[in-house]
């Protein structure tokens, strides 16, 4: 189970992590360490282990951690329990279960900033294959002083490596639901794509009330989310967005999964 | 008449074993009565909305079925409910959403009369003339986002995600103890501002703990009473804080005398330089 966190080059954000210690949540008999990865494509540029040493949590910026050059270079990190020294039916009882990772993003000056929960994300078995994804950023904030993100963080560990790579089409939509542009981008793995919706709108007269943006494709593993700027103070607000199709139960039904996504993916090859 | 109770008891008992019973009942109806009841749209989730001097509320929207069909007419039917922070309706809307893709929707302008805080609850319908082309999509559920916008020019957008539902019947007790994942860092706060949400049409009586995630110490407790769709705001100011070396971080845990759905409260927080942020907890 991994905690994925982007890494802002564009943007004067630090990211980090918080964690709870499965010691004393989970019951186990040796709390393992938490091993924190920067990655580039399916390169792991640097590692590092910290322990809880005895609390109950701990909070940490990637900045405690790594140089400003090995952050410079990486694309995204990941965060996760290291598992090797613990004995099996430790590793077992935390594999097995599911746990909430917490991400911290914090303006680069003022040190301050928000803070999302989310369920850390298992990992994929070798030879899974992945499903284009779709999302729908429709939440976003404009105006003088603020602006909104959408943040798509595309992750693939290295045992499922590939040089396939699926593009992603991206529409920017108006406020009466037309289709204002589409493009084409390749979001690389172990990298994030950072989308300014003032920036993209802007030739289109500027963001308005109900415009959003759908990308569609990537055949990878993506956690996704809106971030919110005050320009001017650098404070922050985020959350993570859901697909559409979490809320249709059609995609666990086999039967319906093929239509959902030829309707889904006119134009892109599906992998249902 | 005991024989009868025994017999209630004994089916109630039966179909609580069967998981998720109530959802399968009325997935039954609206195979049988599809003219009557509509597509099945699932849960009626909530949230809270915030109308005070520090946020207002916008809620987003997106006509999500369209990805997944070529009808150009259409059209979902939201019903938005508020209530007052103390659980009193303050009535109900609707919105039509066209395949206009996003549409954002200012509560107070749905609401005249909100409260400054309180809960909302989104109910979605679909027409029955649509049945036929959508029946292969399965159960539906309603999505939407809550947007708090800031009224200073220093904070930025706060955003929360929903999938707790609001429960229409009555909760029989049974105690609930629910330990955060978050870890507050209560260095630079000013403020911390819980929102306790109550999903239940029932009272319920809920405790927050407050512990010293280094130590393990428990720092405090607040215990509250929360009317059905009511909710409760509990501060922890400045001088809460100040009791607390700086690099001390809090670890929350909430206990419930039901088992209402929404078990994590939104928290916001204030800094030191009044810039705010919020997150589900």
């Amino acid at each position: 189970m991994k905690l994925f966190l982007p890494i802002f080059h564009q943007l004067p954000i630090e990211t980090g992590f918080g964690l709870r210690n499965p010691l004393h949540t989970r019951g186990l008999t040796k709390e393992p360490q938490v091993q924190v990865s920067l990655w580039k494509g399916f390169n792991l540029l640097a590692e590092k282990k910290i322990s809880f040493q005895g609390k109950d949590g701990i909070q940490c910026y990637l900045q405690d951690l790594f140089t400003d050059t090995e952050l410079k270079n990486a694309g995204i990190a990941s965060v996760e329990f290291a598992v090797k020294d613990l004995s099996p039916s430790d590793k077992a009882n935390l594999l097995g279960q599911s746990f909430e990772g917490q991400s911290f993003y914090r303006d680069a000056t003022s040190k301050l900033g928000a803070t999302i929960l989310y369920d850390m994300i298992p990992d994929k078995k070798p030879g899974h294959i992945y499903s284009p994804i779709l999302h729908s950023a429709h939440s976003a904030s404009v105006s003088d002083i603020h602006d909104t993100y959408a943040v798509l963080l595309n992750f693939r560990p290295p045992y499922l490596e590939t040089t396939e790579v699926q593009p992603m089409k991206i529409q920017t939509r108006g406020s009466n639901g037309k289709v204002l542009s589409e493009s084409q981008t390749e979001i690389g793995f172990n990298e994030s794509l950072i989308l300014s919706f003032k920036k993209e709108f802007k030739p289109f007269g500027g963001f308005e009330s109900g415009c959003s943006l759908t990308f569609k494709g990537g055949k990878s593993q993506f956690a996704i989310f809106t971030l919110f700027r005050n320009e001017k103070t650098g404070a922050l607000g985020i959350e993570h967005s859901l697909a559409p199709h979490y809320y249709v139960s059609a995609v666990a039904n086999p039967v319906a999964r093929k239509k959902f996504y030829e309707n889904a993916f006119k134009g892109f090859r599906s992998t249902p | 008449m005991s024989f009868l109770r025994q017999t209630n008891r004994s089916l109630i008992k039966s179909l609580r074993k069967v998981k998720g019973w109530p959802s399968l009942v009325t997935h039954r109806l609206h195979e049988k009565f599809p003219e009557m009841l509509g597509h099945e749209v699932q849960g009626i989730p909530v949230q809270l909305y915030r109308h005070d001097q520090n946020f207002h509320t916008v809620l987003s929207f997106n006509h999500f079925v369209e990805f997944f069909s070529g009808i150009p007419k259409l059209d979902l039917r939201v019903q938005v409910e508020a209530f007052s922070h103390k659980g009193r309706s303050l009535g109900r809307n609707e919105i039509v959403l066209q395949r206009q893709g996003a549409l954002q929707v200012d509560l107070s302008g749905l609401f005249p009369d909100l409260d400054h805080f309180g809960l909302f609850s989104v109910e979605m319908k679909v027409r029955p003339k649509f049945i036929p082309e959508l029946s292969y999509l399965g159960t539906l559920h309603p999505h939407f986002m809550t947007v708090f916008l800031p009224q200073d020019k220093l904070s930025s957008p706060q955003m929360i995600h929903s999938h707790k539902l609001r429960q229409g019947h009555l909760l029989m007790p049974r105690l609930h103890r629910r330990p955060s994942s978050l870890l507050e860092p209560i260095g630079d706060l000013q403020n911390l501002e819980f929102y306790f949400l109550n999903s239940s049409a029932s009272l319920i009586n809920a405790q927050l703990n407050i512990f010293d995630s280094g130590s393990g110490q428990q720092l405090g407790a607040r215990k509250m009473k929360i009317p059905g769709y009511g909710v409760q705001q509990i501060r922890l100011a400045e001088k809460d804080l100040a009791d607390h070396a700086k690099d001390t971080m809090y670890r929350f845990e909430y206990l419930f005398d039901r088992s209402v759905d929404h078990k994590k409260p939104i928290l916001f927080r204030q800094f030191k330089n009044q810039i705010w942020s919020c997150n589900h907890t």
